[in-house]
């Protein structure tokens, strides 16, 4: 199960993740990132603090956040990982690819 | 002790194979990072066999898990198309996010974690092999 939540700040926008994001998981993420692919000065904050697991599914939509935002010259930044998650992140070398907060 | 799971070739049945995996590595003393690990290992493979083996039809994937000595070795069988996972190519992790492809971290992931990936087809039958050592 995973559960995301969009919520608008003043300037930047928090995507909190919780659960597991596996194969079945990673397409909801991707839909309920709509608003941000229209975002044209996105800057966003991923709290992944609640995110347990994450397989190569979730790790896409991850990436394609992470063109997107770049595209638009906004900025995306992540949260404190989980042991499970941040290990993923690390094997694969998305740790360094994204700016932690 | 082998214990067996047979799913049906659908991304909706990727719940069952995390329960069975997690059962397994609960029974074998593994710890809980590591059965997160084993669960990856095994999600990235068996949704490659969903995804690709059978084109648009219906088939089965039979999952296989068993103590051998100090390793857990799982076996996954289906009968679509040929194919060999462990003759694709490694993803470079190393660049950064404009000059990556989407995709592809699968097998790497499978690679990563596990200590032993062997493939073998026999008859109509593709076999992946994935073994992991524990204590």
């Amino acid at each position: 199960m995973l559960n995301v939540t969009l919520t608008n700040h003043e300037t930047e926008t928090t995507v909190t993740l919780e659960g597991r994001m596996d194969t079945v998981a990673a397409p909801e993420f991707e839909q309920a990132l709509a608003p941000v692919w229209d975002m044209e000065h996105p800057q966003i904050l991923l709290d992944c603090q609640k995110l347990e697991y994450i397989s190569s599914s979730g790790l896409r939509v991850f990436l394609k956040l992470k063109k997107f935002v770049d595209a638009k010259g906004g900025q995306v930044a992540l949260s404190t990982l989980q042991p499970t998650v941040k290990e993923v992140f690390e094997m694969t070398g998305f740790a360094k690819m994204f700016q932690m907060k | 002790m082998k214990t067996e799971l047979v799913l049906k070739n659908d991304i909706r049945e990727i719940p069952r194979l995390e329960e069975f995996v997690s059962q397994t590595g609960t029974q074998e003393g593994v710890p809980p990072e590591g059965i997160d690990m084993l669960i990856l290992a095994l999600e990235e493979a068996v949704t490659n066999v969903i995804n690709y083996a059978y084109g648009d039809g219906e088939g089965e994937i039979t999952l296989t898990a068993e103590r051998q000595g100090d390793a857990l070795v799982f076996e996954i069988k289906d009968r679509g198309e040929a194919f060999d996972p462990t003759q694709v190519g490694e993803p470079d992790v190393t660049l950064p996010a404009e000059e990556r492809q989407l995709g592809g971290l699968g097998l790497f992931l499978i690679r990563k974690i596990m200590d032993g990936v062997h493939y073998r087809r026999i008859q109509d039958t593709n076999i992946l092999t994935l073994t992991k050592q524990i204590e």
